[in-house]
């Protein structure tokens, strides 16, 4: 199959249909620089780390939070687990932690389901600390 | 996390140093991120940039500090499937390895441009934006990276 040379712009573009599209050969001839890029995009993988590791820097976090008293930084620590997650609060799961307030059960569901979701926490972070700069309820 | 973690360990080739640098990023963007000024809505979100660009400072400042001997890049190819996948052929795995070689192999600024759009799925603008680059460049760098990774391949 002969290919074409592609411009700058237009293996940018192509590269951008590459992305969006499914996994797997062209449908249509494409470039020779678009197949490259299709390779590629197939072939690098997408790496991930330990759970355990997410969990030890979600603890990093809080803790430095607290020590450098940001803008949140009056709150507790945000829960973040098993605990947010039994949607029962009769259930013999429960860990009961006490009293915790409707913020910050609210901000243990955003921090917990940022990562739950794979949303970065300094995402998670940014939000919580528009909405305490906003005074807002989520 | 996982996409600058990704962008670490592709950048080290080591696991641990790429979750030390993912440490660092979020450590770092926790601190700055009172002085964080957001300047676009949705998908126009500077923020990410803004990340990304600490990520970025992290691994140069880590490459000059701790230069330890990279893993064998073909490592992180065969992590990418466990050896019973059966959709892993002999024939894609190769396929596989040859491309992670000839992307580590690239200029370092030409294998982070095309991490970046390939692995983290980010646009030229925004590749540009992190890199200090207008969007044109970074199209001609992985315009450019793409031919090397093509040439490399050829049989």
């Amino acid at each position: 199959m002969t290919r074409t040379p592609e411009t700058a712009i237009e293996l940018d573009s192509a590269i951008d249909t590459i992305l969006r599209g499914p996994i797997g050969p062209a449908d249509v001839e494409e470039g020779e620089l678009s197949a490259t890029a299709r390779l590629l995009r197939d072939a690098l993988p997408r790496l991930h780390p330990r759970f355990s590791f997410e969990e030890h820097l979600a603890a990093r976090l809080a803790a430095a939070r607290r020590i450098a008293g940001g803008p949140v930084a009056a709150a507790p620590p945000i829960p973040i687990g098993p605990r947010l997650a039994v949607a029962d609060p009769t259930s013999p799961d429960r860990i009961d932690a006490g009293p915790v307030n409707a913020e910050h059960r609210r901000l243990g569901l955003v921090a917990g389901g940022a990562i739950a979701s794979g949303v970065s926490l300094a995402g998670a972070a940014l939000v919580v600390w528009r909405r305490s700069r906003s005074g807002g309820i989520f | 996390m996982a996409q600058i973690y990704s962008l670490a360990l592709y950048e080290t080739r080591d696991p641990h140093v790429a979750e030390d640098i993912t440490e660092g990023v979020f450590l770092k963007a926790l601190v700055a991120l009172p002085r964080f000024r957001e300047q676009g809505e949705g998908e126009d979100s500077t923020f990410k940039v803004w990340l990304y660009a600490i990520a970025r400072n992290v691994i140069a400042n880590e490459r000059r500090r701790d230069r330890r001997h990279p893993q064998d890049p073909l490592e992180l190819a065969l992590a990418l499937r466990a050896p019973d996948d059966p959709a892993a052929t002999a024939e894609t795995r190769l396929e596989t390895e040859r491309a992670m070689a000839a992307v580590m192999e690239l200029p370092p600024e030409r294998k982070q441009a095309v991490i970046l759009r390939f692995v983290n799925e980010l646009s030229a603008r925004e590749i540009g934006e992190i890199m200090g680059k207008s969007e044109g460049a970074v199209r001609v760098l992985i315009h450019r990276a793409l031919a090397s990774v093509r040439r490399r391949l050829e049989p």
